[in-house]
């Protein structure tokens, strides 16, 4: 038997083609109970529902962008909080000048008394250099 | 749809939103459906492969980039990968290019007229009856109307190579059609139905 030729092989396809197959009527309905049963039922995602009010900003990107600023913007704020309660308050000012002592490495430290307080240990506030020549110049 | 919109939508299906998967389904069903019954030559394995592959995209939609592709053709490839991991199953010897020692005159098909024989019948027997990747080729370019270069992609081979595979196809199905050709000529009106 003769071998059709391309135009006749393409009328049969193209027939073929107007009758395609259809889906048994219970097939939708199959693959739905079968969609249901993998996704465990669930209609919506929890965190789909926090960030259904920002769904306008459609893309993934977009989304990723203003997390970036919520980000940023608690970053900040924890950390103007943490600042704050860190914050060491000024020193009291007494109006009293702050004696500064000069200590010699070879010399007993002196005896602190039960009075020491740390407001002697607060920093200089000026200095003022003085040349010591002698121990007598000391006194 | 864009592919953008569809990633979105394949991604919220993912999460469980029912209607996301429907808008999906709906939208792709028909084609994914006919392409797994040309693939396989039966209705219910392929309504089985048709839900397997939804099912698989959802389950994995990382694995869909709308830049390489669309969905329908992701989807096709799925249906197709699904089709062949069907037959590597079943452990049937299927000759996957040309068999020289197949003859396709030696097919029977289901001409028109006879119980349960129709045009398309008689043509999808035809089809059933071609070596696994030339099937491939003829389904995909005659009726899913994808280019030689997406079917090449699909494929994972050159154009060059999906081109031939094409007119081995055809060159078999125009002998193995012939029957169903003649009998419509013999007809008073020449109608093939």
């Amino acid at each position: 038997m003769n071998p059709l030729n391309d135009d006749q092989l393409n009328e049969l396809l193209r027939q073929a083609k107007a009758e395609p197959p259809e889906v048994s009527p219970a097939f939708d309905a199959r693959v739905m109970r079968a969609y249901q049963q993998q996704t465990g039922g669930q209609s919506v995602s929890w965190w789909r529902r926090w960030w259904g009010p920002v769904a306008w900003a459609g893309s993934l990107r977009w989304r990723n962008v203003l997390a970036g600023i919520a980000l940023v913007l608690s970053g900040a704020l924890a950390d103007h909080t943490l600042l704050a309660s860190r914050a060491v308050p000024a020193p009291r000012d007494s109006g009293s000048e702050v004696l500064e002592r000069v200590v010699y490495k070879d010399c007993p430290a002196p005896s602190q008394g039960p009075g020491l307080t740390f407001n002697e240990l607060q920093p200089v506030r000026e200095i003022r250099p003085r040349v010591v020549r002698s121990m007598d110049d000391d006194q | 749809m864009s592919g953008d919109q569809e990633t979105r939508l394949l991604r919220r299906a993912a999460e469980g939103e029912t209607e996301a998967f429907r808008v999906l389904f709906e939208a792709h069903r028909d084609a994914i459906f006919r392409l797994a019954y040309r693939l396989t030559g039966a209705l219910d394995v392929a309504e089985d492969l048709a839900q397997e592959c939804f099912l698989g995209a959802v389950r994995h939609p990382g694995r869909f980039d709308f830049r390489r592709g669309t969905l329908r053709q992701y989807l096709c490839g799925t249906v197709r990968n699904l089709v062949r991991q069907r037959w590597q199953a079943s452990g049937r010897e299927v000759p996957l290019d040309d068999d020289p020692e197949a003859d396709p005159e030696q097919l029977s098909i289901v001409l028109p007229g006879s119980e349960g024989g129709t045009v398309a019948k008689a043509v999808q027997d035809a089809i059933a009856g071609l070596p696994e990747l030339q099937r491939e080729a003829v389904v995909l370019f005659e009726f899913e109307e994808m280019s030689l270069e997406t079917i090449a992609a699909m494929s994972g081979c050159d154009t060059g190579t999906v081109k031939s595979r094409l007119h081995r196809a055809r060159a078999r199905l125009r002998r193995i059609l012939a029957p169903l050709w003649n009998q419509a000529k013999a007809r008073p009106k020449g109608s093939l139905r």
